[in-house]
């Protein structure tokens, strides 16, 4: 139900309930513990005011001296929490009382019941007290000389006491509420410790995703969790980068001869072609193709063919110049591109190719050997971009003419066109 | 008329049963307050070894303190009942309870006691007024209880506060 909430929602949400809860089950127990308290307290109170009233009347219930009961328990009107207080003699006559004037008769007589029963414990027992929801009593025996004399009950309300706890209760509900929005801004600063670091995870995560920049690494001292996870993502990325890497090098080689596919060369084609239009100099081509190939492979068999071709690449790779390009064009043709140079400076290139080619001894794997011939076609010019197929067929064409003329020899485009 | 006569009769007889029930109950009453009364006095130190009430004149109430205290102690002391006669001489008592219904005859032990320390008590109007310590009466068996401080303290007895808190204060004058 809250996998639509984001983490840092989540959290606060948890730190928020957490903290309510905490807090509401503190209040809960303070609550508690207050009521507690403050009961006790009330009836402490009320058997204090009972041992000192019953200490002044031990000489009015001894002489049963009810005048002076009244008199002395009529002071009790200055606590307005006081409903009732009975004096008994020792045959629980009633000697005396004083009665809150607020008191209805309907109430008195519950209570005088309830006195009723208590007095009648009053035998094993010098005090006793009761707590109900509306009022507690106290009732302590008076005596002389160990000698009982009769019984002090006192009622007061639980209006002192709920009021202590209305107040107790607004305060606490006040504090409550503002540590709770304390707790909750904390939470805020608290939940960035857990998701900023996700966010920079994400935002990297978002950015290489965009730009397809494994090179990026999350740099970070963090010693915890995270630090383990962007170690982890870090190396992922390396792996990554790494595997992708191959995976590009693979789809623009050759897989025999190590050098450039044909893909890859018409691509560099391309922008070399673009180059050469922007700058107006000439860009050439040289086709080559292997003379009789097929007798290589028929009477020394395919693995011999494939060593010639990968020594053939070997010699290109030795002939060509640094910023010139040798690719395999198909089967057993190359081809080179050589940027900025002419006819002549390709030409030159191409045959230096061809003699070298002618000089080099092939050594299969058996130790027999074998002489090898190139037939080459160049062709040069500035190049027309979009247009490059031109360029190849013009340099195919001059090598169709070198085959044509007799195998182990360079033909040029122009060339082909003195012959026409 | 016999009929009349008869009733008027059974109420004199349950009046005068009644009567007789609430004296028993005040005779009563008066005997546990004496000995309360102690509770509430100091008197000065001497040696003797019980606590000796003395009544004058009413035999019944003696011996009905005699069945009260019998066995029992008053200030640690245990109680002896002397029942005396209105002329007879009194010596080494604490408590004297006067039930003579003479007023020159109380007065006249008062007088023999005034500076003893013997606290004396009586149920006779004006007793307190002529020198006596406590005077009680009763009014539907509720005690009212006068005292003379001054006489007390010619005495040498100290009553205290609760009890005077309680009773009517008189001066001898």
């Amino acid at each position: 139900m809250f996998e639509g909430l984001s983490i840092r929602s989540k959290l606060l949400a948890l730190l928020g309930l957490s903290s309510a809860l905490a807090l509401l089950v503190f209040s809960l127990v303070a609550l508690y513990s207050t009521y507690v308290n403050e009961r006790a307290a009330s009836l402490r109170d009320l058997h204090q005011m009972a041992d000192v009233i019953a200490e002044n009347l031990r000489a009015a219930v001894a002489f049963h001296d009810a005048a002076s009961v009244d008199k002395l328990l009529a002071p009790l009107k200055a606590n307005p929490h006081i409903l009732l207080a009975q004096v008994r003699d020792e045959h629980e006559h009633l000697l005396g009382s004083y009665q809150d004037t607020a008191l209805e008769s309907t109430q008195l007589a519950s209570l005088e019941e309830t006195i009723s029963g208590f007095e009648s414990r009053l035998t094993t027992l010098s005090r006793l007290d009761q707590f109900t929801r509306n009022h507690h009593l106290v009732v302590h025996r008076i005596e002389l000389n160990d000698i009982p004399l009769g019984s002090l009950s006192i009622v007061s309300d639980n209006e002192g006491m709920f009021a202590k706890m209305r107040s107790f209760i607004l305060v606490e509900t006040v504090t409550t509420v503002i540590i709770f929005i304390g707790l909750l801004l904390l939470s805020l600063r608290l939940q960035a410790v857990f998701t900023a670091p996700l966010d920079l995870l994400i935002n990297t995560m978002r950015s290489i995703a965009s730009d397809q920049n494994y090179q990026h690494r999350i740099k970070t001292l963090r010693k915890d969790e995270f630090g383990e996870l962007y170690q982890g993502f870090n190396a992922m990325l390396a792996e990554i980068r790494k595997r992708d890497d191959a995976l590009n090098r693979l789809a623009r080689t050759d897989a025999l001869t190590g050098l450039a596919n044909r893909r890859e060369v018409l691509e560099k084609l391309e922008k070399m072609a673009i180059r050469s239009a922007r700058k107006q100099e000439p860009m050439g081509l040289i086709m080559l193709d292997v003379d009789h190939f097929k007798r290589i492979n028929d009477r020394y068999g395919h693995p011999a063919g494939d060593l010639v071709l990968r020594e053939l690449a070997d010699i290109l790779r030795a002939s060509a110049r640094p910023y010139d390009l040798a690719g395999r064009f198909g089967g057993e043709e190359f081809i080179l591109l050589c940027e900025h140079a002419d006819l002549a400076t390709s030409k030159l290139i191409a045959e230096r190719l061809r003699l070298r080619t002618a000089a080099h001894t092939f050594v299969l794997e058996d130790g027999q050997s074998l002489q090898a011939t190139i037939s080459l076609g160049v062709h040069a010019a500035i190049a027309d971009p979009g247009f490059t197929s031109k360029l190849i067929e013009a340099a195919d064409q001059a090598l169709y003419a070198a085959k044509s003329n007799g195998r182990n020899r360079t033909c040029t485009s122009t060339d082909l066109q003195a012959h026409a | 008329m016999l009929k009349r006569c008869g009733l008027a009769l059974l109420l004199v007889i349950s009046c005068s049963l009644a009567l007789a029930q609430g004296s028993r109950d005040e005779q009563l009453l008066l005997a546990v307050f004496l000995g309360r009364f102690a509770s509430y006095v100091d008197w000065p130190p001497h040696q003797r070894e019980v606590f000796s009430i003395g009544v004058t004149d009413d035999d019944a109430l003696a011996e009905r303190l005699e069945q009260l205290y019998a066995g029992k102690r008053i200030q640690g002391r245990p109680v002896r009942i002397h029942r005396l006669g209105a002329d007879e001489q009194i010596t080494a008592i604490d408590l004297l309870f006067i039930a003579s219904s003479q007023a020159t005859l109380r007065q006249r032990q008062l007088d023999a006691l005034r500076l003893q320390p013997v606290l004396t008590v009586s149920a006779a109007r004006g007793f307190a007024a002529s020198g006596g310590v406590i005077q009680i009466n009763f009014v539907a068996q509720h005690a009212q209880i006068t005292i003379n401080h001054d006489a007390a303290l010619a005495k040498g007895l100290r009553i205290s506060a609760p009890l005077l808190a309680i009773a009517t204060l008189i001066g001898r004058d």
